[in-house]
């Protein structure tokens, strides 16, 4: 009785987080619209999210609010245009990028290069529009952004001759199709008894390791559930890697009770299964410390889904030490973690998966919303 | 400055010759059979930590702080994780034979 | 008698302790080397001896036949009134009226901007807004950098005397110079360039020079207006003079723990005032030998671009900021050049691996708070490919800090700008021979994440919104609030 009313008191917990997160202050608009188009007196709003600029009663341009999905979550931006097409300035709104790439994006200046283009120009990236190294997704946004919005409000304009959005074909490349075997290869491991299933399932770990991992550097993070329950759905034809990645968990879980992901595709998994290996992770945890250790493991994981969803920023409470081993970036706790966990694993089975990740103790939340006799899982 | 001296890495030198003179006493009281290989990782281990030790300090006395503390993590994780690995599979296990890894 | 709960210390024993113990004693003795390594003065290379000691990387080794810049086409000189912007934006506040516009510009300025219109709003924005806003900034916040600034200006407080005649006079010996005088000296015969240049480049470290390189003069280099000594706005088409044969580069290091302090605590004096008594030690040398020379010195006073010419001379290579990394110094070295008919072997210039590494790298085009560094690939400038850097961003940026005039971050922010100790030698050694790029990738990780730098945006003076940050923390002996009632 007592786990059911648990289960419920963390359901009412990410509700309310939920709740609080919608009716914050949500970021005034107009001194960003001022911003695209300082030269008008007055706008006024002539439909959704469209505003019109004046210059006593001269209309003297169009303003549209503009959202394109940059890499932590929708980017919106203000963007107008003149009664030529011509694009007159774009101002960013909000964004969900993390503030060092974001400053590195408009330190360059990306919004200002777009200014004085027509609605009429490819306004792609890599085409007529240089983007910021390092900060492409980024770029990307404030791009497709300003193309969109700029060509929505020239619409509006029956004299000019707006391009139709080109439909973006659907990016299915190496990243998606090796994703998509490693799970199949993995949910086939687990379902072979005996040695060759082991030896597929450690093949689908290593591939798992070096193309997840090391190539890709895009593992299965808490940003993506709670860019979820906040409703951030990305363009799936431009993110189908992270609806695999999403779904490739969820739904053996769902369906067999199986966690395909953690454990035959999880590169962070493959490292430490790697080091117990060769350690002999014979280290064994007392019963009693190992529910407390669980107890602290829901609590932090509840606590950053919370964090995530009050602030309506899903990548600002995403805690994970991948970046630092696979990208070599991060900061200097997220490296002390890493390191005591890299050790650790040598003496005891998969310590983070079992006290520190997310995405476990999500597992285990919803096996406990299943029955309670699923909850052996892979340990 | 002593540290930086030639006095300083003679005396280094005599350090490394007793060590080495100590290990071999020490595997021949445990029976653990010590060929010239387990030696050289021994050598090469102990090459690693050394310039870790020596990084860390380098960068404090650069006055990068920052740094000595990165590369701490950064270079001694792999030691460690090295140092336990050679105890493994080189070193003396609970019959005196190499212990199986458990799958 | 023997007590049964002690234990007994035998041979074996006390050899496995002293194994135990040494193995201890070394490792903190590693520990204590590097710690005195670091802070060791002799790591502060450049300030050592004038035996030539701190030009110690053998360059035989990566020598080359042509420099690694590229060649793309015809060469342009380059006219310095308008294409230098220390000379642009003097030139403009000179003539610039709200009335007259762009048409009460000379010719070569209307030209200039003609082609590049965003840089006329640079520079206009620079001295009527920044320019101001520096100096009531400096008042309000800038008290932190006294003794920095009192640094800075002992160090430019030895001057040397302009040119203020043609090459035909100025550059050949034919002055009684004080009680030294005499009739001027006829060109002496010396015996081979190479001993020539041997002589030189000893004599030029006597005189307190670190890096020592000698080459021909390319043509290109040279300003096509104006020249010293002729005048300010000549219009006919200055040829280069014929007794420019060669060059010979000087120039010493600035001091390294102000120089990591950039923007604020750091200066260029320190070295300019060194680099240019040098040249003009050098060119009496040369004079006395009965040969023409004529110095090209910091600030600005050149007829000539420096940095190809230190490429030519094999003092190192051009990086992505259009400063020459070399191999002892880092970015940390301000030459000056002696032109002269005096006849030596030239050197070779030298490849190690510095256009490679900057391909990965761009630390300094991340940090630099203007965006004057190109984060992209190098463009065809005058003739000749190479990275572009947008000196009139990078100049406003000097009148948007505090402090000592001027920038230098990206000197201070380069992996190649180190002291001289084994981590760093070793990093250099690594990077020069390894012709793959792969330590290049690795170390350029490890750069970023061992030796961070603030947010580009806090380098700004406060009514920019910035914090008046620098690099790193000043040394104590620029520390004003340590030594002074503020």
């Amino acid at each position: 009785m007592k786990k059911r009313g648990l289960v419920f008191l963390v359901l009412l917990v990410i509700m309310a987080a939920w709740i609080a997160g919608a009716f914050r202050t949500r970021t005034a608009r107009d001194p960003f619209i001022r911003q695209a188009m300082p030269d008008a007196e007055i706008f006024l709003s002539i439909g959704n999210r469209i505003f019109e600029a004046r210059t006593g009663s001269r209309r003297t341009g169009l303003v549209r609010i503009q959202s394109a999905d940059g890499y932590g979550g929708p980017l919106t931006l203000a963007v107008s245009i003149d009664s030529l097409g011509t694009i007159r300035g774009a101002a960013v709104i909000d964004h969900k990028e993390s503030s060092a790439y974001f400053r590195k994006v408009m330190s360059r200046n990306l919004p200002g290069q777009l200014k004085g283009r027509s609605v009429t120009d490819s306004l792609r990236l890599g085409v007529d529009i240089q983007g910021v190294t390092g900060a492409t997704r980024t770029s990307r946004a404030i791009v497709t952004a300003v193309r969109i919005g700029s060509r929505a409000a020239a619409r509006k304009y029956p004299g000019l001759d707006v391009p139709a959005e080109r439909r973006a074909s659907i990016r299915f490349g190496w990243p998606e199709t090796v994703l998509i075997s490693l799970f199949i290869l993995g949910f086939t491991a687990g379902s072979i008894k005996g040695r060759t299933g082991r030896a597929l399932r450690g093949i689908s770990l290593l591939a798992g390791l070096i193309f997840i991992g090391f190539i890709y550097t895009i593992p299965l993070t808490l940003s993506h559930f709670t860019g979820l329950m906040m409703g951030y759905l990305p363009r799936w034809q431009d993110h189908l890697y992270v609806y695999i990645l999403i779904v490739g968990m969820l739904m053996p879980l769902l369906i067999t009770g199986r966690n395909v992901y953690c454990a035959s595709v999880c590169p962070f998994g493959a490292v430490q299964e790697g080091l117990a290996f060769m350690g002999g992770a014979s280290g064994k945890i007392r019963p009693k410390t190992r529910n407390r250790l669980r107890g602290l493991h829901d609590l932090l994981v509840l606590t950053a889904i919370a964090a995530a969803l009050v602030l309506r920023h899903p990548g600002a409470t995403s805690y994970e030490v991948y970046g630092s081993l696979f990208d070599f970036t991060g900061s200097v706790v997220q490296f002390a973690v890493l390191g005591a966990v890299l050790i650790l694993s040598l003496f005891f089975f998969r310590p983070w998966c079992r006290f520190l990740c997310p995405v476990r103790a999500l597992e285990r939340y919803m096996r406990r919303l299943r029955s309670k006799e699923r909850q052996k899982g892979v340990e | 400055m002593f540290f930086t001296s030639g006095l300083f890495w003679f005396i280094e030198g005599i350090l490394a010759c007793v060590v080495i003179v100590g290990l071999k006493v020490w595997a021949e009281d445990r029976s653990v059979s010590m060929p010239w290989w387990k030696i050289g990782l021994i050598v090469l281990w102990w090459a690693w930590a050394g310039f870790t030790a020596a990084f860390i300090g380098t960068s404090i006395g650069e006055g990068e702080p920052h740094a000595a503390l990165m590369g701490g993590i950064v270079f001694t994780v792999p030691a460690i994780v090295a140092a336990v690995l050679l105890w493994r599979f080189l070193g003396p296990g609970k019959s005196g034979k190499r212990p199986e890894p458990r799958s | 008698m023997v007590e049964k709960n002690r234990k007994h210390l035998t041979r074996r024993g006390f050899l496995k302790a002293s194994g135990a113990a040494g193995a201890a004693l070394g490792s903190a003795g590693l520990f204590f080397h590097g710690i005195q390594s670091g802070r060791n003065p002799a790591s502060y290379t450049g300030w050592k001896t004038r035996e030539g000691g701190d030009q110690t990387f053998n360059r035989k080794r990566f020598a080359v036949d042509s420099p690694t810049y590229e060649k793309a086409g015809e060469g342009q000189r380059v006219d310095a009134r308008s294409g230098v912007v220390f000379s642009r934006l003097p030139g403009l506040m000179r003539y610039w009226r709200e009335n007259r516009g762009m048409e009460g510009l000379p010719e070569y300025l209307q030209l200039y901007y003609k082609e590049h219109p965003e840089d006329f709003d640079l520079d206009l924005y620079n001295y009527r807004e920044l320019f101001p806003k520096m100096r009531s900034d400096a008042v309000r916040y800038g008290d932190a950098f006294l003794l920095a600034e009192a640094w800075s200006h002992a160090m430019s407080a030895v001057q040397v005397e302009p040119i203020s005649e043609p090459p035909e006079i100025a550059d050949f010996p034919g002055r009684r110079r004080g009680f030294m005088g005499g009739d001027p000296q006829k060109p002496l015969k010396m015996k081979t360039p190479q001993k020539t240049s041997r002589l030189i480049k000893k004599i030029a470290h006597e005189l307190g020079s670190t890096l020592v390189g000698v080459t021909r003069l390319n043509p290109d280099w040279v300003y096509s207006h104006p020249m010293r000594g002729r005048g300010l706005d000549p219009d006919e088409y200055l040829e280069v003079p014929k007794h420019w044969e060669y060059a010979i580069v000087v120039g010493t290091p600035m001091s390294w723990d102000p120089m990591y302090a950039n923007p604020n605590y750091g200066t260029s004096e320190d070295a300019y005032s060194i680099s240019r008594i040098v040249a003009f030690r050098l060119c009496a040398f040369i004079k006395r030998l009965g040969y023409a020379a004529r110095p090209h010195y910091p600030g600005t006073s050149y007829d000539l671009m420096v940095p190809p010419i230190m490429v030519d001379a094999g003092i190192g290579e051009q990086a992505r900021n259009s400063v020459v990394i070399t191999p002892e110094l880092g970015m940390n070295f301000r030459a000056a050049v002696v032109t002269t008919n005096l006849p030596m072997m030239p050197d070779k210039p030298i490849d190690f691996g510095v256009q490679s590494f900057c391909e990965t790298c761009k630390v300094c085009a991340e940090q630099c708070p203007s965006g004057a560094i190109t984060m992209g690939g190098k463009e065809v400038i005058r003739g000749y490919r190479r990275w572009h850097l947008h000196a009139a961003k990078c100049y406003n940026f000097w009148n948007s800090n505090l402090g000592n005039m001027g920038c230098r971050l990206c000197v201070a922010v380069c992996p190649y700008t180190r002291k001289s100790n084994w981590v760093h030698r070793a990093a250099l050694h690594v990077t020069a021979n390894d012709p793959t790029g792969l330590s290049h990738h690795a170390l350029t990780r490890m750069q970023k994440v061992f030796y961070p730098g603030p947010d580009p945006q806090d380098y700004f003076m406060p009514s920019l919104g910035g914090k008046n940050a620098s690099y790193r923390p000043p040394p104590w002996w620029l520390r004003t609030e340590d030594f002074i009632e503020l």
